[in-house]
């Protein structure tokens, strides 16, 4: 799947990003959670990437849900029959809580979508694939870099996590939850430091190798747009019409 | 400065009375230079540490005053063009500048597109871009690395990458500013003889800022040397370096009196401390990067490691201190597993100065840095402070102790690097090329420290390149290549008769004589007549 054209990509991923947002219907937002997950594994992306990359979302999921369900305008408070306690009444309304749930689906379609764009496949045909779209060369570049970072961000990460832990620090340890909490200033902290430095140093990298210099850019990649690009385009069209006509009717 | 001759061609770089301060320092960093350099010519830049080497290299193609900022007097003419008057990105058609730090210099999701960015950008054409990528990976060693994801190569092969993403751009005045520091000896020979065969048929003008004064005397036909950002010769090698060095000088005692005296409380656990590597295997996704390698190094030994770039080295200390889990075998640190080890126990057995300093550098000053793994092992006050202020008497920082880590110099930060590791007072200490960066005398400090910690009942363990040091100091020598070890033993032996050895593993430089490198067939095609000068 790595000879996708870099434009039916993007023109998945922003179908896709649009359901998100027009989709109302939890079934529907469902399904399209489902056609992203087919599209992970289509691209050649892995389980263990889907849950490292979600994992991290974990605690914002609990909070959205739990500031929803306190402070979204509802009257159904949550009810919850435990068998020892009795019956437990939430400061939590019913719909509050399924607001904060579809906002949290939402959130990991955009999740699933987005990785898409970039797996297998280089940057510098996605560049060129937004280039050909009508983008500037600089700002197509720089929305594939920044998505690029991401990985590079977990390395850095691991990389401060590991100098850290080499040096005694035990909040790396297996299971010392409320330690690693308590580290996490001083894990960003130098995160942030090592970004911005990089930064700097690839501007000049980029520079002295005539990034923006006043030439017409060239590409070593050249785009074809074969069989399957236009199935897998065109099948995306066709399940957009259908998500969307669904779900306005259900 | 004296009236070029009629019959000498304009030269190829031209500093008019140059004088540069960087923003925010009332310090020139470099002060009235003016010289020529011709096309065509090899011109080394030496000096200490802080000479100003890097400076005068970032002023070529217009970093310094573009993106420093600052103060410049003067002038920098590259081919004509005032620097200042053109971008950095422009003077990139002509100028192919390679900084240390591999890992700042590359961004591009494959080996492919790292090298092709240049090319692309100066709108080359698709086939030609092809064709010199192609011929400059090949050049550096890194043919079949294509699709390899820069971020994954080792640290010279990182090297190797920005070297051949400039080499492919075909720039007819290429710079080093220690762009060579991590390469191993054979590599470093190769790049200079092809760069020496580019200068010979396309008068590429060649700009090298080394402290490796064996390559200087090979292949610079004139040396700028710099001192406080002043030029104080610019002449033959012959004649700025007088006294040839010998090239390994085996049974030499180093100067007693240098040696930093180190005193550490005695540890009955870490006084027995070596280290027991038994059958370790370690793989990447595609890669066998350590293959069945066994090993024992004690208390009180001092030993090197040498070997090829991607040999292995960094992978074999990652699986000495855990961050790396062999996929068969074991490490074992006075008597216990390494995996079964928690923080605290690890750090007193092992202590690990990285490739990089700058990845476990993370804390907002220096003495911060250093006091960071004496707090972890839960040191009362004083300890740690006491700790703190010897490691970096030791190192010689204690001035900059209240400053950012990472706006020291490359070689101040490496030493932030080591005094961060000796807090730690641990049992194994390990070094991946401790000297990279440092002058002569920044590199014996280093190696003097090393020694102290031996006599001290440490076990060392270095990485290095530089197999003349590394000779002087390390009683024992390993040598690997492709992931094993194909030599061990004590390090004279290893030099005076095992030769092969070290020459199959790519140890070993055996720089021609000048006139044997002009007989040198033009093998490689990698630049185009046309192609070159603008
Ligand atoms: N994260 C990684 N993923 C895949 N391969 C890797 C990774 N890190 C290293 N390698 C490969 O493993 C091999 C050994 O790498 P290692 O860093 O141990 O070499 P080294 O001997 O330290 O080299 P150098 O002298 O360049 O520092 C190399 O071929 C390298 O490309
Ligand atoms: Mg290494």
């Amino acid at each position: 799947m790595d000879r996708l054209d870099p434009r039916v990509r993007v023109a998945v991923v922003i179908l896709m990003s649009i359901l998100c947002f027009l989709l109302r219907h939890p079934a529907t937002i469902v399904a399209a959670l489902v056609v992203a997950l087919v599209l992970w594994r289509a691209v050649g992306l892995g389980w263990e990437e889907l849950v490292a990359g979600i994992r991290p979302l974990r605690v914002v999921f609990v909070l959205v849900i739990a500031a929803q369900g306190f402070f979204f305008p509802g009257d159904t408070p949550v009810r919850l029959d435990l068998p020892l306690l009795g019956a437990l009444t939430l400061p939590l309304t019913v719909q509050g809580v399924s607001f904060g749930l579809m906002l949290c689906l939402r959130v990991l379609v955009l999740a699933t979508t987005v990785p898409i764009l970039t797996s297998q496949t280089s940057i510098d045909r996605i560049v060129l694939a937004l280039t050909r779209l009508g983008l500037p060369y600089r700002a197509a570049y720089t929305v594939t870099t920044a998505l690029n970072q991401i990985p590079v961000l977990r390395s850095d990460i691991a990389t401060i996590s590991a100098a850290q832990r080499l040096r005694g620090s035990t909040a790396f340890d297996r299971g010392r939850f409320l330690q690693k909490l308590r580290a996490y200033p001083a894990l960003v902290v130098p995160l942030v430091m090592t970004s911005m430095r990089r930064a700097t140093l690839m501007g000049v990298a980029m520079q002295s190798r005539a990034f923006g210099s006043g030439a017409a850019r060239t590409s070593i990649h050249a785009l074809s747009f074969r069989r399957l690009d236009a199935m897998v385009l065109a099948a995306s069209l066709v399940l957009f019409g259908v998500l969307v006509t669904v779900d306005r009717v259900i | 400065m004296q009236a070029l001759p009629e019959h000498l061609p304009p030269p190829a770089v031209e500093f008019h009375r140059l004088s540069y301060r960087y923003p925010g320092s009332s310090r020139w960093a470099l002060h009235d230079l003016s010289l020529r350099i011709l096309p065509g010519e090899f011109v080394a830049v030496i000096g200490p540490n802080g000479a100003g080497k890097s400076s005068l290299c970032k002023s070529l193609n217009g970093i310094i005053p573009h993106f420093e900022g600052g103060a410049l007097k003067g002038s920098v003419r590259v081919h004509n063009r005032d620097t200042r008057q053109h971008e950095v990105a422009d003077l990139a058609r002509h100028v192919g500048l390679v900084l240390e730090d591999p890992d700042a210099q590359l961004f591009a999701g494959t080996v492919l597109d790292e090298a092709a960015f240049g090319g692309e950008n100066l709108g080359m054409e698709p086939q030609m871009i092809r064709s010199s990528v192609a011929r400059a990976l090949r050049a550096v060693g890194l043919r079949g690395f294509d699709e390899r994801v820069p971020s994954t190569l080792s640290g010279g092969q990182k090297q190797r990458l920005a070297i051949a993403s400039l080499l492919a751009m075909t720039p007819s005045v290429l710079v080093f500013d220690e762009a060579t520091s991590q390469l191993d000896a054979e590599g470093a020979q190769h790049l200079m003889e092809l760069v020496c065969r580019l200068k010979l048929r396309y008068k590429l003008t060649v700009v090298v800022a080394t402290h490796d004064m064996a390559l200087v005397r090979a292949y610079a036909d004139r040396v700028i040397a710099l001192e406080a950002g002043r030029l104080v010769a610019f002449d033959t090698p012959e004649r700025v370096l007088s006294a040839p060095a010998p090239r390994f000088s085996l049974h030499r005692a180093p100067g007693e009196g240098t040696r930093p005296t180190l005193d550490i409380a005695a540890d009955p656990l870490i006084d027995r401390c070596g280290v027991d590597i038994r059958s370790v295997r370690c793989e990447y996704p595609g890669t066998v990067a350590v293959d069945d390698v066994s090993a024992t190094f004690s208390p009180g030994e001092f030993a090197g490691i040498v070997g090829r770039n991607g040999s292995g080295k960094t992978t074999l200390f990652k699986a000495i201190v855990g961050l790396l889990r062999p996929v068969a075998g074991e490490v074992r640190l006075a008597g216990r597993p390494v995996q079964s080890l928690d923080s605290t126990d690890l750090v007193r057995r092992a202590g690990y100065v990285q490739q990089n300093p700058d990845h476990q550098l993370f804390a907002d000053t220096v003495w911060k840095e250093v006091a960071f793994g004496p707090v972890n092992l839960g040191l009362d006050r004083d300890e740690v402070e006491d700790r703190v202020r010897r490691s970096l008497d030791t190192v010689g920082l204690r001035d900059q102790a209240n400053e950012h880590p990472l706006a020291l110099g490359r070689s101040d930060r490496s030493l932030v690097a080591l005094a961060s590791v000796l807090a730690l007072e641990s049992g194994v200490i390990l070094l991946d090329e401790p000297t990279r960066g440092h002058d002569m005398a920044g590199s014996r400090r280093v190696m003097e420290i090393a020694c102290s910690l031996r006599d001290a009942g440490r076990t060392i363990i270095a990485i290095g390149h530089d197999l003349g040091l590394l000779c002087e100091y390390a009683s024992r020598l390993v040598v690997m290549d492709s992931g094993r070890i194909v030599a061990d033993g004590p390090t004279g032996e290893i030099i005076e008769s095992r030769t092969e050895v070290l020459e199959a593993a790519g140890v070993l430089a055996t720089h021609r004589a000048p006139s044997e490198r002009m007989a040198v067939p033009f093998s490689d095609d990698m630049y185009d007549e046309e192609q070159i000068c603008g």
